[in-house]
């Protein structure tokens, strides 16, 4: 046990606290004395400063515009009498699921120049509809995609919310409208503002839909600027990249702090676990708004797909609306005939299943040992496996670059394996958070009654513990399977000659403007990842009514 | 005897393996993929015990892995093929290149190479404006570099980016000493788009989402020849002629395959080879692509200081950023 302990702290301090540490201390030397030099050089320029602050207000603006969506539409599907509310609950969280980047482009082809909308506008109209390839573009874009962050939290706190608050108003003789004002927004309030923080972290994070939508339009923000220092290939813009990432952490760490402080300070024992039915309100002659509701669903879901689809279809961008330009060889071409897309894929599956592999186990052992040890070495774990939460992927990768390119002699620049360190080190807290939970949920009287029987603790591990914990293995694997088989972010900055990913597969095609082959890629991911969706919730499904048998 | 048969068969595939096994030289370039996978098949050809292993990406994306892998003095590369000059003047004076000359190399004109024998100019690209025929007439086209800046192409204009592209960094340094930096700040101001690639460049002009792009010659030449409804100029206020050069790592432990790489690229054959992509040759016995005036064009050409060049690079690139990110 103490050997396991022992390993597991020098795996995370290596994984997690060097790569950080040496990051920052990097970002404050200059020629091997300490120095503020590197953030001078870098925040003189002033295509950096706009960068940064440009982040920020995309963090501002895009959880501004997550919040609205996402506690609106929570409660017109929790809460009122909206017409196939269910259906709506289940679709609106659908953007959830599709990678933002591969959004990105669906919405480029609707929306950016030469897009289907604005080619139809222009011939209507002679002028483009909208241009996406702005700063209002990325903070719709993102907002489409993380909304569901807010919907989710606010839709959870009022379906669970103590129905006996709002009786009592409505006992008092209060109107509904009143009830929603006085007691239903005050008691949600901390859920939302919880979801719209997390959406500032993730929405200054983000690199794909800032690279897909903002760079053709020269509106460049931190992880893509970082982007573009790090292809800039000088040693000036390599000490630029590192300043600017120490800077992005300072913006999403931001985000989180104030969301811890958030929800430990609030008392959430208002809203009990009990399930309850709550007041429905009548929308009446307000129906409009719940047609407005399906009206973005529907957009949000179904227009950047649908973009996607149609030109994984067209045999060249650009060509007459006519069936004769329609054809199925761009899949052929990215499956099967182009070398380079076949090997995306084939590097891609191989890496998430020995990221989430890896990654499972690990982050299994440190919530089993911090769960069983609580002492200074197991808390400085804890601490250690919580980083990478508020460290964007795009710093993942620098801080990576910095630590495994030969610094401590070890050279893994340009494999496999600088790759899936970063995806361990990003993907780790999943791990670790899920295992704890369903360790939570394991009576300790299970594991006492098979050691009083004589077991001894690996045996108990091993025919208790384990059995008991598969569901939630399980979950974390998957939770990481899904998001590293189509990473972006991590492995752009990364991939050598050799270690091409989906992800990046797609973003050059779409960058080298093979818009049709991109498309191709994009949809197998699509469909890829909405079939895996499926057989999961069936798996957790069929987990639970067994459970309960 | 079973095990015995199994160790025969092992020994002899161990064997064969040795036997067999090619000498493999890995050649980082930002020639296009379609062009370096023919003259990669050529070679092969001449030389079945060799194989070319091709990373390919823009000038600077192949600066910047070249870079990280130099500070962490690990080489993958054992040839160098881009577009940006000024990096081969760099890794000259970092003593990372093999001094070579051949019978082939002699053939080619002293000044495509360097005066020392570290690196050779086998390619000549040129930045050309290109424009679409179905949108512009050619009387309505940009005539010179200076008319990118006219009103007349707001918002109509894309051009690779100088951070990506090599040698649109060339191009840009040439502008600059030309026209100062106000150029850069009206091309700004006129709200020109700036992509990662010529190739990007030629293709958003191609499908007509731009009227006018600055690209490269020979892209322009293959999107003619495919139909493309597209044209270009050579710009009256003075031809940018890049010369993209190419050079051996001297930690590679393949040298002797890698000067056979070079050589063929060098030979009748390769520019050949380059001729047929629409590349502007570097051999005086090699036809030209039609309707090039080799001697016209390189009569008119900006002077290119190297060493100016590769001085004024990070400033270049770090003022353009400020004007354009």
């Amino acid at each position: 046990m103490k050997g396991l302990k022992f390993t597991l702290f020098i795996i995370l301090l290596i994984l997690i606290g060097l790569s950080v540490t040496l990051l920052i201390i990097e970002s404050f030397t200059d020629k091997g004395k300490i120095s503020l030099n590197n953030y001078t050089m870098t925040f003189s320029r002033r295509s950096n400063i706009r960068s940064f602050e440009r982040t920020i207000y995309l963090a501002i603006f895009t959880s501004l515009f997550a919040g609205f969506v996402g506690a609106t539409s929570a409660w017109l599907v929790a809460r009122t009498n909206l017409p196939g509310r269910r259906i709506l609950r289940t679709i609106l969280v659908v953007p959830f699921m599709v990678p933002p980047f591969i959004g990105a482009m669906g919405w480029m082809f609707f929306l950016g120049r030469g897009g289907y909308l604005n080619k139809l506008w222009m011939s209507l109209f002679g002028r483009e509809f909208y241009d996406i390839h702005t700063f209002s573009g990325i903070v719709l874009v993102l907002g489409m995609y993380l909304y569901p962050l807010v919907f989710l939290n606010v839709a959870s706190a009022l379906e669970k919310m103590d129905p006996s608050l709002e009786e009592a108003a409505r006992m008092c003789g209060a109107k509904v409208g009143r009830i929603m004002k006085d007691i239903s927004l005050p008691l949600v309030l901390p859920s939302i503002l919880s979801g719209m923080l997390l959406v500032f972290a993730s929405a200054a994070a983000n690199f794909g839909v800032p690279a897909i939508i903002g760079m053709p339009g020269r509106v460049y923000v931190l992880t893509t600027k970082i982007m573009s220092y790090l292809y800039g290939g000088t040693i000036t813009g390599l000490r630029r990249a590192v300043a600017l990432s120490v800077a992005l952490i300072g913006v999403a760490v931001i985000g989180l702090i104030l969301n811890n402080i958030l929800t430990s300070k609030s008392k959430f024992t208002i809203i009990t676990g009990k399930y309850t039915r709550p007041l429905l309100v009548d929308l009446k002659g307000a129906r409009w708004i719940g047609y407005l509701l399906w009206a973005f669903a529907i957009i949000a879901v179904f227009v950047p797909m649908f973009s996607i689809f149609l030109t994984a279809l067209w045999k060249a961008w650009g060509l007459p609306f006519k069936l004769s330009s329609f054809t199925f060889s761009n899949f052929t071409y990215v499956l099967f005939k182009y070398s380079e897309t076949k090997r995306a894929i084939a590097n891609s599956f191989l890496y998430a299943i020995i990221a989430a592999t890896i990654t499972t186990i690990i982050g299994a052992l440190v919530a089993y040992t911090v769960k069983k040890q609580r002492d200074p070495m197991t808390k400085i774990m804890e601490f250690l496996s919580t980083i990478p939460q508020a460290i964007p992927g795009t710093v993942v990768a620098v801080a990576m670059i910095l630590t495994w390119s030969g610094k401590l002699k070890i050279n893994l620049y340009n494999t496999v394996w600088i790759i899936i360190l970063a995806y361990i080190a990003r993907y780790l807290f999943f791990s670790v958070r899920t295992v704890t939970g369903g360790l939570s949920q394991i009576h300790s009287s299970l594991e006492e009654a098979a050691r009083s029987s004589g077991a001894k603790e690996l045996r108990v591990a091993r025919d208790i513990t384990f059995p008991l914990l598969w569901p939630s293995l399980f979950a974390s694997w998957v939770l990481i399977f899904m998001p590293t088989l189509r990473e972006l972010t991590i492995s752009i900055l990364l991939y050598g000659p050799h270690t091409k990913t989906i992800g990046v597969a797609i973003y050059e095609l779409q960058d080298a403007g093979e818009y049709e082959a991109a498309s191709a890629m994009a949809t197998i991911v699509l469909i890829i990842t909405f079939t895996l969706q499926v057989i999961m919730n069936a798996i957790t499904k069929r987990k639970k009514r067994g459970d309960l048998a | 005897m079973l095990k015995k048969g199994l160790f025969v068969i092992l020994i002899v595939l161990l064997l064969s393996t040795v036997a067999f096994s090619k000498t493999t030289v890995t050649l980082y370039t930002s020639v296009p993929k379609l062009i370096v996978e023919s003259i990669k098949a050529e070679f092969e050809k001449v030389n079945p015990d060799i194989e070319v292993s091709i990373y390919r990406s823009g000038s600077s994306k192949v600066v910047a892995k070249l870079t990280t892998e130099i500070t962490s003095g690990r080489i993958s590369a054992d040839v160098l093929w881009i577009a940006d000059p000024s990096f081969f003047v760099y890794l000259k004076e970092k003593g990372l290149l093999v001094q070579y000359n051949s019978e082939v190399l002699k053939e080619i004109p002293a000044k495509f190479k360097d005066p020392d024998n570290y690196f050779f100019g086998l390619r000549a690209i040129a930045p050309v404006i290109a424009y679409n025929t179905n949108i512009l007439k050619a009387e309505d086209a940009p005539k010179k570099w200076i008319d990118l800046t006219d009103k007349k192409f707001k918002k109509n204009i894309i051009m690779p980016s100088p951070l990506y592209s090599g040698s649109n960094l060339v191009w840009l340094y040439c502008m600059t000493k030309k026209y100062g930096w106000k150029f850069v700040e009206d091309l700004s101001k006129n709200g020109v788009t700036v992509c990662n690639s010529n190739s990007i460049a030629m293709k958003s002009v191609a499908s007509g989402s731009y009227k006018v792009g600055v690209t490269l010659d020979y892209k322009v030449r293959d999107a003619m020849k495919k139909g493309s409804p597209v044209n270009f100029v050579y710009p009256e206020d003075g031809n940018v002629i890049v010369i993209s050069p190419m050079a051996i790592f001297n930690t590679s432990k393949v040298q002797d395959a890698a000067k056979k790489l070079v050589d063929f690229v060098a030979s009748k054959k390769g520019q050949e080879l380059l001729v047929k992509n629409n590349i502007i040759p570097v051999r005086t016995d090699v036809t030209p692509p039609a309707g090039v005036n080799l001697s016209k064009l390189f009569e008119s050409a900006f002077p290119i200081d190297l060493v100016e060049l590769r001085n004024k690079a990070q400033e270049i690139k770090d003022k353009f950023a400020d004007l354009f990110e």
